[in-house]
């Protein structure tokens, strides 16, 4: 097994609509197993090689396994041309996967989408209507949907009442800088409830699906009916596992249970999302491999 | 002495050992593509596509040599390869004016590191296709063990990063560029300051500039550790020892990255002011900051320069400046100040010469 270097890739642009898009590929080191990997970013602005080389290093290792893997810029991202002014949750750039897999050698029939935040949201996406993607490897997804900027803002206010008389947020109000934050984020509540656009929104069943994460675990479910295997990554410290939890007291897990596949949950300790800490990305890294070798291919990881 | 100006002594205009390197350049192309396109065919990758949607017109080469996009609405050409020996291939961009100036100019941009490297990459991205729809060359790349290039980033230090900016250098020159200018954001300031000294009279914009390294990786690893453990008393204990954190570990964690003991060591006592000894080249500083005030430690130093007798051009763009961590801020918020007054500043200063 070979770990791919830069002479195994090819950078290429391609066509998404309007936009041209860029990307590299990783060809496979031992013999092609057929399944070609998209590696996808979370929003931010975070161009293909990710954070600390992140899917630079992941599409290495893969290659050893006998996958292709591409890792992209979206549009306004990077190399690619166009411009993104938001990320939304709720307006995933399902185009820019499609358009990607075209770019994968013919020998590639099936596909397996690795994303974080966003990008798993893409993927979890893109998944609803590409019937060759057979896998989907999901890193701190959020379960709500919302703007980029909008995480806290965006919550309901049963969950404000319930944090603002916890003893920790009490003490906090003695720290001017903490209570100034408060008074900030309570300033954006009110004014998201009292706009009269965000409260004719509010009262829109369709918005409200996506606000308390139902089309999240739609999608979800939606993938597991169709046989699709699903790694689930969260941190302890990630606030979309707070809400995952939510969503499976509410009836996820129900949903999860009938399936004959139920999606794998790793729970790392600390924050997945953002993957800003080298042990968390090197954890991730390693769930993948093992994920994608026992699960996707079939073969023993054993010690990695 | 500047380290990396004895790893490229390029005479420019009319040198032999130029038109020499560009033979070989053209030759490894050739041999590469035929090769590479012979293997694509029998991995049996999709004929080529052709973009004719929208205003630009693209193509690609599913080579290893290099992928291509062509917008004659800008009229620019992109060109993403990797350069270099196998095992140590540095990832490149040009960005290449259809119709160039006469005479031809370019620019080598050197990135930086950990979280700046892809805070700016957009803002760096958009600069160069703003300064080739202006018939100057761009050059971009990855420093080996960063980025899409090869390397171990352990290995990472400031001499190899010099020599890949020399190696950016030699591609830059293979377009027939007469003048050349430089820019460096953040730490890649150093490195471009550095690749300039062999070159007299080149100019050189600095975007938010590091200048000095060990003030680089003192605040990077203070701003991770505050991060983490904000307003303990732990963090200020060891906030303060990051060289001892270095000894133990052999590395500090700045932001999801690692910053490793060969770099801190190879750039020991670096300072921006070191590379800048010759005052013919004209110098931009461009620099973020919401009250309109330019740092302290960019106040002194563009004082210092000044007093040499460098022709200083200070820029400052409204913005707050958060370098260590990601955050939902758009990046074009900052950007059309920055890349308009920096493009202006380099085709101005470009032409003059």
């Amino acid at each position: 097994m070979r770990i791919a270097t830069a002479t195994d890739e090819q950078p290429i642009y391609f066509s998404s609509g309007p936009n041209a898009l860029f990307g590299i590929i990783t060809n496979a080191t031992s013999k092609p197993n057929g399944i070609g990997i998209l590696i996808l970013q979370g929003g931010a602005w975070i161009p293909s090689t990710g954070r600390n080389q992140l899917s630079v290093r992941l599409a290495r290792r893969l290659a050893a396994y006998g996958f292709y893997s591409m890792r992209m810029d979206y549009r306004g991202v990077g190399e690619s041309t166009g411009a993104v002014t938001n990320f939304r949750l709720d307006r995933p750039f399902v185009d820019d996967v499609r358009s990607a897999m075209d770019c994968f050698p013919a020998s590639v029939s099936k596909f397996v989408v690795l994303g974080t935040c966003f990008g798993a949201r893409t993927a979890l996406a893109a998944a609803e209507s590409m019937s060759q993607i057979c896998g989907l490897g999901l890193f701190a997804p959020p379960v709500r949907d919302f703007a980029m900027g909008e995480a806290v803002t965006s919550r309901p206010l049963s969950w404000y009442m319930s944090r603002v008389l916890r003893p920790r947020t009490v003490s906090r109000l003695f720290d001017r800088r903490k209570r100034r934050s408060y008074a900030h984020l309570a300033q954006a509540k009110f004014r998201s409830i009292v706009r009269p656009a965000k409260r004719k929104v509010a009262r829109n069943p369709a918005e409200r699906r996506k606000r308390n994460g139902s089309v999240f675990a739609g999608q979800l479910s939606g993938a597991l009916r169709r046989g699709t295997r699903v790694l689930l990554v969260y941190g302890t410290r990630d606030s979309a596992y707070q809400d995952y939890q939510v969503a499976v007291r509410q009836g996820l897990e129900a949903i999860l249970a009938s399936n004959d596949d139920p999606p794998e949950l790793v729970v790392l300790d600390g924050a997945v999302h953002g993957l800003a800490r080298t042990a968390i990305q090197d954890q991730v890294i390693s769930a993948s491999e093992r994920w994608l070798a026992e699960v996707i291919v079939g073969v023993d990881f054993g010690d990695g | 002495m500047p380290l990396a100006s004895v790893s490229w002594q390029l005479h420019f205009a009319g040198s032999t050992r130029l038109r020499l390197l560009m033979l070989r350049q053209q030759i490894c192309g050739i041999r590469d593509l035929t090769r590479v396109l012979w293997r694509e065919r029998s991995l049996g990758y999709p004929s080529t596509p052709n973009n004719t949607g929208g205003e630009a017109v693209m193509m690609h080469l599913r080579s290893n040599a290099r992928a291509q996009r062509i917008d004659h609405q800008s009229g620019i050409t992109e060109m993403a390869r990797f350069i270099g020996h196998e095992g140590a291939k540095v990832f490149s961009v040009s960005h290449l004016p259809i119709q160039p100036t006469a005479p031809r100019s370019g620019l080598l941009l050197c990135p930086s590191l950990c979280v700046d490297f892809i805070k700016n990459y957009r803002r760096e991205v958009e600069f160069a296709r703003a300064l080739a729809a202006r018939g100057i060359a761009v050059h971009r790349f990855h420093y080996r063990g960063t980025g899409n290039s090869d390397g171990d980033p352990r290995s990472v230090t400031f001499e190899s990063m010099c020599v890949d900016a020399g190696m950016a250098i030699e591609y830059l020159m293979g377009n027939d560029v007469q003048h050349i200018a430089f820019m460096g954001t953040r730490w890649g300031a150093l490195v471009a300051a550095n690749a300039a000294t062999p070159v007299p009279g080149a100019p050189i914009a600095f975007w938010d500039p590091v200048i000095a390294a060990d003030s680089y990786f003192r605040e990077g690893y203070r701003a991770t550790l505050m991060s983490t453990l904000a307003g303990s008393k732990q963090a200020t204990r060891a906030a303060t020892s990051y060289q001892a954190e270095l000894e133990r570990h052999g590395s500090i964690e700045v932001s999801g990255y690692r910053i490793w003991k060969r770099l801190v060591d190879s750039s020991n006592e670096l300072d921006l002011s070191t590379f800048l000894s010759d005052p013919s080249h004209p110098l931009l500083l461009v620099q973020f900051g919401v009250r309109g005030q330019a740092s302290r430690s960019h106040d002194s130093a563009v004082d210092q320069w000044r007093q040499m007798g460098f022709q200083v051009t200070l820029s400052l763009v409204s913005g707050a400046r958060n370098t260590w961590f990601l955050d939902d801020q758009e990046p074009a918020a900052f950007l059309s100040d920055q890349v308009n007054s920096t493009v202006a500043w380099v085709h101005t200063t470009l032409l003059a010469v």
